[in-house]
């Protein structure tokens, strides 16, 4: 029970752990974003900014799922304005609640909703680019099971997006609501997956202008990657979920079985060797398996030049995991003090690229306010501050579209395809 | 036992693109059915849920039946959400089957499930969690 008030990443991660209660004096049908689960189901609860002097937080804190109905945290609408009560002391925070862009109300030139494509999730746009994940369709199922996103397809979301209506939302959400990265992202597709991104990939290179990420299952073909670069990708993530191999098997059995968890540490090994160091992020869910592995996750991806992108499990509704309970804050405070540790001893940049606030994690850039006092960690804020004051002409010149020379055909190079160049996997 | 909703019940206005034989099937199902259930027309077919009052889950499981293509019907389970204004569906599955396959045995088990609350452990075996088609509002 915290007997102070808590910093904004200490409450971040309580939020996660914990949710929240929305109390009756709150208007969020008129004030808050739609709310819409989709993807793999992390992003349905309630979008807030937790306002702090280092940086504001986006948070999409739970709000559906059975466990809130316990959680301290209630949300009250008090003189016009948001705040969030810890009933355990009393403390008040204030927070704001971002408005729903008014793009999410519109369709596209085909009839689509906008929001049916793809929606906010903090401050990037999240593209679920195509029709669920096979793992789902399998006899026997093998989805991740803590997954629902074989749920949401063709009931919150459009079962396959256009590569028009995907530009038609990406340009609504560039004017309106500043955006500056899509995240691209879908279930297994038999390998298929890299092939499936790239016409999405050139032509919102081409024809919005914004930093482009992809997240798909990994390939043993190695030279697609470079392939997506040419196109354009910036970013690539790695979902392996959990670092200890039998949670692995367990949890994730459709990856398991047919990729295995080598082929993410190669993928991700041979991407952040082509890519700028902090552009490559390696996923893991904290709160399943036990602490000590989220630990060692962390220390392989940033000792690669990656990031960790660690989720805060969520039992959603539906999953084959929804009766399992959500982590103790306690235990995600260690994991996301080791994640700043990680990142400051490898000096990895984060929060450097202009207005990517993620939603659905902690990211590491928010783990600056569970810094322990000290000089390394003082000179580590200095060096982010100063890449961020310094690569401001970068990022103008990689936000402007521009032609693309390539094909979308993924075509691997010459006589001999390049999956051979990739080095042993370090394995973690 | 069937209550709520006795007017568009009657008028059968969410029912017309819905096969008869199969809303009867349900209809009668649902009417016969031990425990309180409340019914309500859409406009593609009609939705049943228990009538548990403001016990959660029950309160937020639903059961839709309607048509989604000519001589098929898609039998989809859903949980409202906590939030009144709130659009979402969050969906656990269902099963879209040719009308002439649809009879009392599926229409039992589809109302044990939803008076479970949605409970894994009563998942009907033909139940399949991914659909392959769009569920209709």
């Amino acid at each position: 029970m915290p007997s102070r008030s808590l910093n904004p990443c200490e409450l971040e991660i309580d939020l996660f752990c914990h949710g929240l209660r929305v109390d009756g004096s709150c208007t969020l049908e008129k004030d808050a974003r739609l709310m819409s689960r989709t993807r793999a189901g992390l992003g349905s609860g309630l979008e807030i900014v937790l306002p702090g002097p280092l940086k504001e937080i986006w948070v999409n804190v739970p709000i559906e799922e059975d466990f809130v109905a316990s959680s301290p945290y209630l949300l009250l609408k008090e003189e016009g304005g948001y705040r969030l009560r810890d009933q355990r002391g009393g403390q008040l925070y204030p927070v704001r609640v971002p408005p729903e862009p008014a793009w999410y109300t519109r369709v596209t030139s085909s009839g689509t909703p906008m929001c049916r494509v793809g929606v906010l999730q903090g401050t990037y746009l999240g593209i679920y680019i195509s029709n669920s994940c096979l793992f789902w369709y399998t006899q026997p199922v093998a989805n991740c099971r803590f997954c629902t996103t074989g749920l949401n397809v063709g009931v919150n979301e459009m079962a396959a997006k256009s590569v028009e209506d995907v530009v038609e939302v990406a340009q609504a959400a560039r004017a309106e609501s500043g955006l500056t990265f899509v995240h691209l992202n879908s279930g297994f597709h038999a390998g298929r997956d890299l092939d499936l991104a790239a016409p999405y990939v050139k032509a919102l290179k081409e024809r919005v202008g914004v930093l482009v990420g992809v997240q798909l299952t990994p390939t043993a073909d190695l030279w697609k990657y470079d392939r997506l670069i040419e196109l354009g990708a910036d970013h690539f993530s790695f979902c392996y979920e959990c670092h200890n191999p039998e949670y692995f098997a367990r949890i994730c059995p459709g990856k398991d079985r047919w990729m295995g968890q080598q082929t993410f540490f190669r993928a991700m090994e041979y991407v952040t060797r082509r890519l700028p160091r902090g552009a490559v992020s390696g996923e893991i869910i904290a709160g399943i398996e036990p602490l000590e592995d989220t630990l060692r996750a962390i220390d392989y991806i940033t000792s690669l030049g990656a990031f960790p992108t660690v989720c805060i499990f969520r039992p959603t509704i539906g999953a084959d995991m929804e009766d399992q309970p959500p982590p103790r804050p306690e235990e995600m405070l260690r994991v996301f003090r080791h994640v700043h540790d990680a990142c400051r001893r490898h000096w990895i940049p984060v929060d450097v690229a202009p207005n990517i606030d993620v939603s659905l994690i902690v990211q590491p850039g928010d783990t600056l306010y569970l810094a322990p006092r000290g000089l390394r960690p003082r000179l580590y804020r200095w060096w982010l501050r100063a890449l961020r004051a310094l690569s401001g002409p970068y990022w103008s010149w990689k936000l402007r579209a521009r032609p693309v020379p390539f094909e979308t055909a993924l075509k691997p190079p010459g006589p001999a395809p390049a999956a051979a160049g990739a080095g042993p996997a370090s394995g973690g | 036992m069937l209550s709520g909703a006795p007017g568009p019940a009657e008028g059968r206005s969410g029912i017309k693109v819905l096969s008869e034989s199969v809303a009867a099937v349900f209809l009668a199902a649902a009417r016969d059915y031990p425990g309180p259930l409340l019914r309500r027309d859409t406009g593609n077919g009609f939705e049943l849920a228990p009538d548990a009052g403001s016990r959660l889950p029950l309160n937020r499981c639903f059961l839709k039946i309607c048509s989604v293509r000519p001589g098929h019907t898609l039998v989809f389970f859903y949980k409202r959400s906590l939030l009144p204004f709130r659009r979402d569906r969050f969906s656990y599955g269902g099963c879209e089957w040719p009308d002439e396959q649809i009879g009392a045995d599926q229409a039992r088990a589809s109302l044990d499930y939803l008076t479970s609350g949605l409970n894994p452990s009563a998942r009907p075996p033909w139940l399949r969690r991914a659909l392959t088609c769009t569920v209709p509002d």
